[in-house]
């Protein structure tokens, strides 16, 4: 899932294009998930998906792999995105639908039930943590980030990202393991 | 412990965790994946050719590092304005630092005198004979034509549309015998490079009618630059009036904007100042008679006394009428080069001031040297406080933005 290159700001435009094109075929699906996470709307997942690629897309050239991973470059962008789409529904608040249910769609289809409400039982308790554990959850489940790629996208040191990593990996057990 | 102290632990202790995460997963719907696809692989080009705003915005759009010349570059600007047109890096009096060159003559008579510099104005300096007889003489730029005023005088004036220019300015009639005391003033226009030939021109003409150069004020300039200017006070025999003014309106490399003439008539005045004259003679030959036939010695002083009065009267009038016979004889004529023309300061050189040397080349390059250590200090000048001023307020916008954003996290439940 990792890709290990870099878009460098000296290559050409076909070589740029086509290091864009390997991140976004291993990050497509990572960051649907992780921005699906933050907003819990597929069609806003979607919209802020592509806004992210987009965003990566034109700013491709201003990368620095000296301040981190491309990836985390590119989780960076589409957490932003993200955010002003949160700040953009705030303004709008009277206009927008109680978050989506994500589970409930695809729980009449699974054919395991035990599966089934096994899968149920995280998404539920991933949707009772605060917002920036479930962030985290994504960022390092769904993402696959170090901690120390936790932290640049998230604007902490490493350790705090790991710690709050730990206590929010430690509050999911609880809430996947508790009593219903 | 404190909060936010490091916990040690493996990735491998998520591993349960991570097999939790992944089966709640959610996947991106198909249809919305290959819609992605294609965009991509169009290189988001429609968003690009659309045309509408964000187009515009994004064609707009300038690196962050293109803003500090293009700032360099308006400050420039500026500060190249500010020094060319307010000598903003203290130019050194006197001198004219990367303007024209100029030459400047000057000659004078009595009552003219030497002008150096900035030429001036002349003004009217005839005396008069009493405040109800000014002689009034007129510079009228304008296409209108006008009479002067004053008791006793006439006057015309024309410009260069009308029918009067070439020395047929129209006066008043005049009765045979009168006496007039004439005047007139010319305004040409000429290249600023040709103020020189048309001044020789003046002199030239000046010469051939006999007439004498009362002061003069030449100030050359080169083409295009502006600032050529002259101005000529005459004195010339007022029988070659007419025909010093129609040579003077018929210059080769000069035009007439405006002319003027003007005449006054002095009849009153001169038969005024003969008879008084005549009185002061006439009682000299009586007082003289009258000393011949006295006896006594208190007779003779007395005769004397008055006799010595009536000579230094008989001197006194003898003076004002050939001073007023001198006005009459000779008229005066001032001629104007550009009159309008702005006035230049003055480039004083000890030699020749035309054509190339190395030391005016060197001098050009140390003035462009030095303007252009002026204009990038001013510059500097003006970035620095900008640039650190727009660097504040953009790490403010950027810090307030971020804070919005992890304020919506917070807040999204």
């Amino acid at each position: 899932m990792r890709l290990g290159v870099a878009i460098r700001p000296s290559e050409t435009d076909s070589e740029s294009w086509e290091r864009f094109e390997a991140l976004y075929r291993s990050s497509r699906d990572d960051i649907y998930a992780y921005v699906l996470t933050l907003l819990r709307d597929r069609a806003a997942a979607e919209d802020v998906t592509a806004v992210a690629f987009e965003r990566a897309y034109r700013r491709r050239r201003t990368f620095d792999r000296h301040r981190g991973d491309e990836r985390g470059w590119l989780f960076g962008i589409a957490r932003n995105a993200a955010l002003d789409e949160l700040r953009r529904r705030r303004r709008t608040a009277t206009l927008v639908v109680d978050p989506e249910d994500v589970s409930d769609d695809e729980l009449a289809d699974d054919s395991d039930e035990d599966q089934a409400v096994r899968r149920a039982a995280v998404r539920e308790a991933l949707a009772a943590l605060a917002p920036r554990e479930r962030e985290l959850i994504a960022l390092k489940f769904h993402a696959g980030l170090t901690n120390a790629e936790l932290a640049s996208v998230l604007g902490v040191s490493e350790s705090n990202a790991g710690t709050m990593l730990h206590r929010a990996v430690q509050k999911l057990r609880r809430a996947v393991n508790a009593p219903v | 412990m404190r909060p936010f102290d490091e916990i040690p632990f493996e990735e491998s202790d998520y591993s349960d965790v991570a097999l939790m995460v992944a089966s709640a997963r959610e996947w991106p719907a198909d249809d919305f994946a290959r819609e992605l696809d294609a965009r991509v692989a169009r290189r988001f080009a429609e968003e690009g050719q659309d045309g509408g705003r964000r187009g515009l915005r994004r064609s707009i759009r300038l690196p962050l590092w293109s803003a500090g010349p293009a700032v360099a570059l308006v400050a420039g600007i500026v500060a190249a304005v500010v020094v060319v047109s307010g000598g903003g890096l203290g130019s050194t009096t006197g001198t004219n630092p990367g303007g024209p060159v100029v030459l400047t003559s000057s000659q004078g008579s009595s009552n003219g005198g030497i002008r150096h510099g900035v030429p001036q104005r002349y003004t009217e300096r005839t005396p008069s004979h009493g405040a109800s007889r000014m002689q009034s003489i007129e510079t009228v730029p304008s296409v209108h034509s006008k009479a002067t005023s004053g008791a006793g005088s006439v006057g015309a004036t024309g410009d260069a549309n009308s029918p009067n220019t070439l020395g047929l300015a129209s006066t008043a009639p005049v009765a045979p015998g009168a006496k007039q005391i004439q005047s007139a003033q010319i305004s040409l226009t000429a290249p600023n490079d040709h103020v020189d030939q048309v001044a020789q021109e003046v002199f030239q003409v000046v010469g051939d009618e006999h007439g004498t150069v009362e002061s003069s004020h030449i100030t050359a300039a080169s083409r295009g630059i502006g600032g050529g200017y002259a101005s000529f006070m005459l004195s010339i025999p007022t029988g070659n009036l007419q025909a010093t003014m129609t040579d003077l309106s018929r210059l080769h490399f000069a035009s007439v904007e405006s002319r003027t003439d003007s005449s006054q008539n002095v009849s009153h005045q001169y038969n005024n100042d003969q008879r008084q004259l005549n009185d002061a003679r006439a009682l000299r030959t009586s007082l003289l008679k009258q000393l011949a036939a006295a006896v006594t010695t208190q007779q003779i002083d007395s005769i004397k006394a008055q006799l010595k009065l009536a000579e230094q009267q008989i001197l006194s009038w003898q003076d004002t009428l050939g001073r007023l016979q001198h006005r009459i004889g000779y008229s005066n004529v001032e001629v104007q080069i550009n009159q309008n023309g702005l006035p230049i300061p003055v480039y004083h050189r000890t030699h020749s001031s035309t054509g190339f040397t190395i030391g005016r080349a060197l001098h050009d390059a140390v003035r462009v040297l030095v303007v252009a250590a002026g204009v990038a200090l001013i510059a500097l000048a003006v970035m620095i406080p900008v640039g650190l001023v727009a660097a504040l307020l953009i790490w403010l916008w950027v810090w307030l933005r971020q804070r919005r954003r992890e304020h919506a996290l917070d807040s999204a439940g």
